[in-house]
């Protein structure tokens, strides 16, 4: 009964998506209104063909006149002509329109994503949303290409037909049209059939695609629990469920088309009855009924793919719908209005009593307070779960605090614009991300005020210039996506590159965990200081080396701020920091003793 | 294996449907043909004398064969699309089934979204092949033969005039249709990279936002946008003009029907006999419009085919894959378990050994390790990441190939013992949880599913929920054992799913217990309460333990540490502390690890 009360909201929705979906062509008016005109005349052509053939006919055939038959061949001739060339127009015109309304489309749906805060992309996997920019954009684009143009097209041709048989013949006009009840009632019964029909298929579809992808994903599980049999005989009854399903709406299809071959043969039956009457009472000429017969072909006809333009108008109106909804989401990060700019040096960052959860109900920070000062390093130490990355995450307004402040520079970083917050800083994270394209555009990533020079002298600053001049074509060579081509260590020192080429004011540093083999270790330690060196910098610290270098350790346990101080000044008070570090030392021992490995458990 | 030696069997198997549907077929179009005739005898009738009833009589006709036509319609659909939709779902069953005879190596070389690709995109367009294909192939080469015959009877010479445009509208088809293929190809091709950008946008995107990308992202994206609508264009062109410039080839191909049709009433009119009436003429009219379709249909059905081939490829190359995990023709079950005293006790393990490697090329995960487990006693495995301990235990219910050493179970070498056997034996809590979107009881009652509805205290499944620690946390859910897990149902935690995949090997009562890390996500307490129960139904079992915490591993029988893929350190909990290794550093870094949780 979901899926009932489903259709019913989704029905009446329809015509507001719909509207909207217009919204977005109205730019483009100019290719709206040719698409119209020449539709329009597009029509006229198709219905004043048969026309002609009814003048020859009548006029010339009868009379045995050839040049006046000849005459008539051409005009016909230059009306199917022309009638291609507009339709070829038209169509150009009104697929162009869904070309441009796509692109711009994407391109809102694409700013619309980067806009969004961080939290977004916690709740929504990445697969889902790439699907509203590409398959559902393309879903929409069906429905312009081949739904509403052909519809258009089918609607001013059906006036056509009628205004043409009106002309020509008023009587036999009705006569014919006494099948068009019967056509109404038949289409009717059939769409709402084949509705429900779909709405059927597209369940148990469903059904079998997600039991199908858990199955594969869990097929370990199954085979280890002896389930083949059992699996696959479930499978086979959703599978079954699906085909009858289908078999069902086969059934519709497989009545629609005859009864509309016999609604169609009964209107000719009907135009040969009335019209060869009224001929032999001397009252129309047979060059009408001729044109009739063709009249009704060409209105039966785009009944035929009317199943069709059905699907893709559902499918579209699923995928708008989808669309607006991702368009229509707040970001949970906004930029006040009239938001002043943050501009550099950063001579202070201070955490005033800072509480903050991802959800408001489960505080990972717990009234974190700190300060920073210019060219300070700021290490970060603590348990898995202290809250350590959370405060780069609020210090990046990636997320907005719950309540307390953060100031830099004495403002509340909500009081200022996010752009000139983080033109200020610049994190370095953990695992770090590499793009596909070349060593150069990954170190600038689009940056046109970093200049080659800039970016050669940041490689060469934090080590990655000898592996990177090792590469095949040093900083030309192209990295496949997420940098698999190159080990952990030389990913690391890329983005050291890279954070070292945008000089930030202020930088932040989730230091790595993994193992890396101790030669590159040292250049990675070596690197961390070039960095750090005179730069305000917070770090969250993993080796010892990092940590003992800093200027101040904070401690934080549990999202609370328990120790600070200096190295000795801590290890000297014998807290939670002296415990965190003997853990550490246990932690580098054991990592030390082993070998260079990057493959993981399979 | 060609093509149509694949489907060969699946046609075979619905012959009948396909051959009536192929007389319908025939049938149906033998009666299309008839009713322009029954127009031409009205139309005709009209230069002697008008009669009503000789009309009417006609107007009849026209309505009763299309009334025999439709019923053979009704029929060539049924038969045939029904019988596409049985295949469809033969060969999809046929898929699933070989998926699961296929190891984890294979799910690893073809991922997920791959073979859901295969399962969906490419059955649906052998489906068409199937389906529509041969039903309008059928149909169309009926169509012309008999409407080429009418046509020829009525006028020789008509028919070659108006038909001098067919071959120009074959050749337009066709060269439209490789046109748009390789077109689409282009569009296909930018499509895969806007997606890749899109989603390299969206995995990067912390990146991103921290260096200010945004604007430069956008640029980037709109590049590639620009250019997958310039691709466009050139289909959209094409595109466009494909169905005008048919209509304008059948334009040339009817003026020339009434040009010389035309003249041929004239001649008739003139002197009857040499040309043709206008009721034949009308006849003919009718005609050329229905041979219009099969025209446009062979273009398109040539598509269908090419694209249902190529589909069909894909399918069989996941379908023809052989598995390489599968029963030695000699091998036999294991004997039922030794028991003392009316009790079971568990299976001894031995490996000899064993090295292995992913492939041939890959660096090996395991060297030489050898471990007699005795039944009834457990054995834990410790070592970092990387170190072997999952491959180790994944090669005991041989998810993959042993080819170096030898894993025997109670002294038969695994490769000679009936896979179903020997899956039989083992309880496997794995280290990824994999839990179905079905009720929490049905998934831990998965050994045995006719347990999992109804579950009252005291039973099987709650005995074995009640031993993982998750009882009480069933009975609070809304619907308890029936809740449903999943998208349409509730979310667990890490630490609820290890407990209900642990209740799920428990309720297989198995001879041989593995936890791969399986309490990775339980907390400490918990830990502890878990471990006791298991202890009181260790007994009758052997048990393999793998975990990164020395609580849970312990009091094992034998404690292994692993690194590297050779075994390293291995002795009691005692023992190997007293040694001092990599065992003792660990105990030592967690000690320290559990005070500072306790603070």
């Amino acid at each position: 009964m979901a899926m009932e009360r489903d259709r019913v909201t989704e029905r009446a929705s329809d015509t507001r998506l719909f509207w909207r979906l217009v919204t977005f062509g109205l730019p483009y008016f100019h290719l709206i209104l040719a698409g119209l005109i020449l539709i329009m005349l597009a029509s006229a052509a198709a219905v004043a063909a048969p026309f002609v053939i009814q003048v020859a006919i009548d006029d010339y055939i009868s009379k045995g006149d050839y040049d006046g038959l000849r005459l008539m061949a051409f005009i016909f001739l230059g009306i199917v002509l022309a009638d291609s060339l507009l339709k070829f127009l038209q169509t150009f015109c009104t697929q162009m329109l869904g070309q441009k309304v796509m692109f711009d489309l994407r391109n809102t749906i694409f700013a619309k994503i980067q806009s969004l805060s961080l939290s977004f992309f916690d709740k929504n996997p990445v697969g889902r949303t790439i699907t509203r920019v590409t398959s559902d954009v393309e879903n929409l684009n069906q429905l312009f290409t081949e739904g509403i143009v052909t519809l258009m097209g089918d609607v001013f041709l059906l006036v056509g037909i009628v205004v043409a048989m009106f002309i020509q013949d008023v009587t036999l006009t009705l006569w014919s049209f006494t099948v068009l009840p019967f056509l109404i009632a038949a289409t009717f019964v059939f769409r709402s059939k084949v509705r429900k029909g779909f709405d059927d298929i597209r369940f148990h579809l469903a059904r079998i695609n997600s039991n199908l992808q858990e199955n594969i994903t869990g097929m370990k599980t199954v085979q280890l629990f002896l389930r083949e049999k059992l699996s696959f005989d479930h499978f086979s009854s959703i599978n079954r469920d699906h085909t009858k399903s289908h078999e069902r709406t086969i059934f519709y299809f497989a009545l629609f088309f005859p009864v509309i071959e016999i609604l169609s043969a009964a209107a000719l039956a009907v135009v040969i009855l009335k019209g060869c009457e009224a001929i032999g009472a001397g009252g129309l000429q047979f060059g009408v009924v001729f044109v009739f017969i063709r009249y009704l072909e060409m209105f039966f006809r785009p009944l035929s793919d009317l199943a069709d333009k059905f699907n893709i108008l559902q499918s579209a109106m699923a995928s708008s719908e989808r669309i607006f909804k991702l368009l229509d989401r707040p970001s949970d990060v906004v930029d006040r209005p009239d938001a002043p700019c943050l501009s550099p040096p950063v001579t202070s960052v201070v955490f005033d009593n800072v509480t903050f959860g991802y959800d408001p109900e489960v505080p990972v920070l717990k009234g974190v307070s700190f300060e920073l000062a210019q060219g300070e390093t700021v290490a970060l130490v603590g348990h898995t779960g202290s809250g350590k990355t959370t405060v780069i995450n609020v210090l990046q307004r990636f997320y907005e605090i719950q309540s307390g402040r953060i100031l830099v520079n004495g403002t509340d970083i909500r009081d200022v614009t996010q752009r000139s917050l983080r033109s200020l800083m610049v994190s370095v994270q953990q695992d770090p991300f590499i793009f596909s394209g070349t060593v150069a555009e990954n170190i600038r990533l689009g940056e046109e005020t970093i200049s080659d020079e800039g970016m050669k002298e940041a490689a060469r600053l934090v080590n990655a210039k000898t592996f990177i001049e090792q590469l095949p074509e040093e900083y030309d060579t192209t990295l496949v996506e997420r940098g698999e081509n190159l080990s952990t260590g030389q990913k690391q020192l890329l983005s050291f590159a890279r954070a070292m080429a945008f000089d930030p004011e202020l930088l932040i540093l989730d230091e790595a965990t993994s193992n890396i083999d101790t030669a590159t270790e040292a250049l990675i330690q070596k690197a961390i200081a070039e960095l750090t060196r005179a730069r305000t910098s917070i770090i969250i610290a993993h080796r010892l080396s990092t940590i003992r270098n800093a200027d101040k350790i904070i401690v934080l346990h549990k999202g609370e701020m328990v120790e600070d101080g200096t190295h000795e000044e801590l290890l000297a008070h014998q807290g939670l920091y002296w415990r965190l570090y003997r853990m550490q030392y246990r932690e580098e021992q054991i990592r030390g003793g082993e070998p260079e490995s990057e493959s993981g458990d399979r | 294996m060609s093509v149509s030696s694949a489907l060969g069997p699946y046609l075979k198997a619905y012959r009948r449907p396909y051959l009536v549907g192929a007389a319908c077929s025939a049938l149906s179009v033998g009666f299309l043909v008839i009713h322009p005739r029954l127009v031409q005898m009205a139309v005709d009738s009209l230069e002697t004398s008008p009669d009503s009833r000789f009309l009417l009589r006609c107007a009849a006709g026209i309505v009763l064969v299309t009334l025999v036509r439709a019923f053979f319609l009704f029929l060539t659909r049924h038969y045939i699309i029904v019988s596409s939709r049985r295949i469809e779902n033969d060969i999809r069953n046929d898929f699933y089934r070989s998926l699961q005879t296929f190891s984890p190596g294979f799910y690893h070389r073809n991922p997920t979204g791959d073979l859901m690709a295969v399962a969906t995109n490419d059955l649906n367009a052998v489906r068409a092949l199937l389906g529509p294909g041969i039903m309008y192939s059928i149909n169309t080469f009926f169509r012309s033969i008999l409407i080429i015959v009418n046509l020829v009877l009525i006028s020789p010479r008509l028919t070659l005039v108006a038909l001098a445009v067919l071959p120009v509208m074959a050749v337009a088809v066709y060269r439209f249709g490789k046109a748009i293929h390789w077109r689409f190809l282009l569009i296909q091709e930018q499509f895969g990279t806007v997606t890749t950008r899109a989603q390299e946008n969206l995995a990067g995107a912390r990146v991103i936002r921290s260096y200010r990308r945004e604007e430069h992202e956008r640029e980037l994206f709109a590049e590639v946008n620009r250019e997958y609508v310039r691709r466009n264009r050139g289909h959209v062109i094409v595109q466009s003009a494909f169905r005008p410039a048919l209509s304008a080839i059948v334009g040339v191909g009817t003026m020339l029907m009434i040009l010389v049709g035309g003249g041929l009433i004239i001649k008739e009119n003139a002197a009857p006999g040499t040309g043709i009436t206008l009721g034949e003429f009308t006849a003919f009219a009718i005609y050329l419009t229905m041979l219009v379709w099969p025209a446009v249909a062979i273009g398109w059905v040539t598509g269908l085919f090419q694209r249902g081939a190529a589909s069909m490829k894909r399918i069989m190359r996941v379908m023809e894959t052989e598995p390489i995990i599968r029963d030695d023709p000699a091998a036999r079950p294991l004997d039922p378990p030794k028991q003392t005293m009316g009790e079971k006790k568990g299976r001894g393990i031995e490996i000899r050994d064993l090295s292995f490697r992913y492939a041939p090329d890959a660096p090996l995960v395991l060297r030489n390790v050898s471990i007699i487990v005795e039944p009834g006693t457990s054995l834990a495995l410790i070592g970092p990441t990387g170190s072997g301990k999952t491959t180790l235990i994944s090669l005991l219910a041989r998810l993959y190939p042993v080819e170096r050493g030898r894993i025997l179970i109670d002294n038969r070498d695994i490769n000679d013992i009936t896979i179903e056997s020997m899956r039989a034996l083992y309880g496997f809590v794995t280290q990824e949880t994999f839990l179905f979107s079905d009720t929490i009881g049905n998934n831990i009652a998965f050994s045995d599913p006719e347990k999992g509805a109804g579950v009252t205290r005291g039973d099987r499944i709650s005995r074995a929920a009640g031993i993982a620690a998750i009882d009480s946390e069933i009975e609070e859910l809304p619907d308890g054992f029936d809740t449903m897990l999943g998208e349409k149902g509730i979310n667990l935690s890490g630490g609820q799913k290890q407990r209900t995949a642990i209740a799920r090997a428990i309720v297989k009562d198995p001879e041989i217990l593995v936890f791969d890390d399986a309490l990775s996500s339980v907390d400490t307490r918990t830990e502890a309460k878990i471990l006791r129960g298991l202890r009181e139904i260790e007994a009758n079992r052997t048990t393999i333990l793998i975990s990164h915490r020395i609580s849970t591993i312990r009091h094992a029988d034998q404690i292994l540490v692993l690194r590297n893929g050779a075994v390293t350190e291995r002795g009691t909990h005692q023992e190997l502390v007293r040694q001092g290794g990599l065992y003792a550093a660990l105990n030592e870094q967690q000690r320290l690890k559990s005070e500072i949780e306790e603070l």
